[in-house]
């Protein structure tokens, strides 16, 4: 056996290592535009100010001293956790109201994008806050909404399609140019975006360039979607009725959760045994095969279908939407840019 | 689509320059970046190797380690999706109760009035699809009567069970939990009453008696070629609150239940009550069950 020398080992590991990270650098951080994560931001903040709206429709029996989960069934409940929350420490509906109604305001804030630097944090701690006192009224809808808005934190969503683009536009054509040609006159009205602090504050200074906080927030809810189907679809390996093909039925079944009837589905056996077993491996086969280019389009297009699915026939359409948005994720604002293109320039 | 079989190699981002990641903190990010996936992983990974024998060590030790940022940021899910079955749905069936000093009708009597809600009668139900409404209102309320079911603690326990004082001594504290949280709805419950109907309960508020229902799932025979609904409400159980009790105790009679005015009612049959096989709180011994709900 031939020995290999201990510096020319080291260097053939710093060189390794050096590739592992620079392709993570790549992976994790490598610009990108904001289009897609302000699809993402709008759907996550209409869909965070209606959830609001929920809570404040019938306040009574969520919060306050009437609630349905008391503060001391709420204090066993999280005993030795750290779901701190401070509507957890008061049973006062007037607390409980003005927090819903903020948290309602930072959701269409968040979707229209105005001040997206802050409103998106605003966005998901006050629904954070909510959810660790509501734990036991939540389901996927929760979690997959809250996922989206913690990410959004992180990029600059606000880019494009936004309130803060539309300023920072404007204040563009405001400022003199550096060339020294005069100013475009605006209205008033945007006077004070004039300053430099307040914009860069605000995030108004924003020219919509790629960004790497971008990329690490797409890249994150890409791996965090990757893990909930594939723990999705280990959890439904280990029951039977995913295997032997009924799942589809009695999903279809339960009057519960039944929106539009899919009981028809009894009459043709083999077609609900496929789509059952189509939707778990598709599920347990998805954190692969949706990052080859070959494969991902068949992967969310199935994302799209199941989820449509559960919308219109499971009663959830508020979930089945929100993770068809979630992987939306997935799509390159580079396509995206050039379907918006093309679609403008076609003829009509 | 724009894709690549690379995701580090998109087109996109050699098209457009930007602003770069400093380079000084690069390193840290991506700590920070490992982290926090390794946070979204630990509670998957925790729920996944829990057995009736042990929890896998290096799981639990991982999430006992990560619990204050995975508790926090509501990453505690196990993902379990319609999963391992569908399973049954479960409501909760709120019935007046006895109260002394309250004014509320007894049933059957003449004075009876058809718009006020008896003693003995279902007065409210959840989740109910006519009254809670929209339909994310009426998931929480689902999610709600999901967990109720859940956590449910018997109210004794069986002979063989006592000798053993660790199961005892959890099934005291599951006890006690069930028990504050069957309070709480009921009075919250008991409120709302009150609110909406003056007269019941004066000069305190009505009492108010849970009820745990169980709606199985149906086959396909059942439903295609026998014809049963699946709202029928003649499919409901009614689950015992403990071993050997069929619930008679706290259901006067199986006929007081079709007054309900909404979900069951309008099926307008009685509910079936089970036979009252002894029940043991699987719950205290093994992994809590996974709700299977989204």
């Amino acid at each position: 056996m031939t020995k290999v020398p201990v510096s020319q080992n080291e260097s053939s590991l710093k060189s390794g290592l050096r590739t592992v990270f620079s392709n993570l650098d790549n992976f994790f951080l490598t610009p990108r535009t904001a289009e897609i994560l302000a699809i993402l931001r709008i759907a996550t903040g209409a869909m965070l100010c209606y959830i609001h709206c929920i809570w404040i429709f019938d306040l009574t029996s969520f919060f306050g001293a009437n609630a349905l989960l008391s503060l001391d069934v709420l204090d066993a409940l999280h005993a030795r956790t750290y779901k701190w929350t401070y509507l957890a420490s008061t049973d006062s509906l007037a607390l409980a109201f003005i927090h819903e109604i903020l948290a309602a305001i930072a959701g269409v804030l968040l979707a229209v994008g105005f001040a997206t630097r802050w409103t998106s944090i605003a966005a998901w701690f006050l629904t954070l806050m909510t959810v660790h006192r509501l734990t036991p009224l939540l389901f996927g809808l929760d979690q997959i909404t809250l996922m989206l808005a913690l990410y959004l934190c992180i990029g600059r969503s606000g880019g494009c399609w936004s309130v803060d683009a539309w300023i920072a536009a404007l204040r563009r054509r405001a400022i003199k140019p550096s060339d020294g040609s005069a100013a475009v006159p605006v209205h008033g009205v945007i006077l004070p975006v004039r300053s430099a602090k307040l914009s860069q504050w605000m995030g108004w200074d924003d020219d919509g360039r790629a960004c790497w906080s971008n990329t690490l927030a797409t890249r994150l809810i890409q791996l965090h979607l990757c893990v909930i189907y594939f723990f999705g679809g280990l959890g439904k390996l280990r029951g039977g009725m995913w295997w032997d093909g009924t799942a589809m039925w009695f999903s279809a079944a339960s009057y519960e959760y039944q929106s539009l009837d899919l009981t028809w589905i009894g009459y043709y056996p083999i077609l609900g045994a496929i789509l059952t077993h189509v939707t778990l491996f598709w599920e347990v086969t998805y954190f692969a095969l949706v990052w080859p280019k070959q494969t991902r389009p068949l992967v969310l297009m199935m994302a799209g279908m199941v989820h449509a699915g559960i919308a219109i026939f499971l009663g959830m359409i508020t979930f089945g939407w929100m993770m068809i948005v979630a992987n939306l994720a997935f799509i390159e604002p580079a396509w995206l840019r050039r379907c918006v293109s093309s679609r403008m320039k076609k003829p009509h | 689509m724009a894709t690549s079989s690379r995701p580090n190699q998109d087109a996109d981002h050699a098209e457009v320059p930007g602003r770069h990641c400093p380079k000084k903190i690069v390193p840290v990010v991506l700590l920070l970046v490992g982290f926090h996936l390794l946070a979204v992983l630990a509670e998957p990974l925790h729920f996944f190797s829990r057995s009736e024998v042990q929890t896998s060590p290096e799981f639990a030790a991982l999430r006992r380690t990560l619990a204050p940022y995975v508790e926090w940021l509501y990453l505690d899910h196990g993902y379990f999706f319609f999963a391992p079955n569908p399973g049954p749905s479960h409501l909760v069936a709120a019935k007046l109760a006895a109260n002394p000093g309250t004014s509320t009708t007894q049933t059957g009597t003449a004075e009876a009035n058809e718009n006020e809600l008896s003693m003995g009668e279902i007065a409210y139900l959840f989740p109910d699809r006519t009254r809670q409404w929209p339909r994310l209102h009426y998931h929480r309320y689902f999610m709600l009567s999901e967990f109720y079911n859940n956590v449910f603690a018997p109210a004794e326990l069986l002979e063989e069970d006592r000798q053993d004082p660790e199961f005892v001594a959890r099934w005291t504290q599951d006890r006690q939990f069930y028990s504050s949280l069957q309070n709480s709805i009921s009075n919250s419950i008991a409120h709302r009453l009150s609110e909406s109907n003056p007269k019941l309960g004066q000069p305190q508020r009505p009492s108010i008696d849970l009820i745990r229902l169980e709606r199985p799932l149906p086959s396909v025979e059942q439903v295609l070629k026998q014809g049963i609904r699946l709202n029928d409400s003649r499919a409901l159980e009614v689950l015992p609150e403990a071993p050997g009790l069929n619930n008679s105790a706290t259901m006067s009679a199986p006929a007081s239940i079709p007054s309900v005015t909404a979900g069951i009612a309008t099926e307008n049959k009685i509910l079936r009550v089970p036979s009252g096989e002894a029940i043991r709180p699987q719950r205290l011994t093994l992994p809590p069950r996974p709700s299977g709900k989204p």
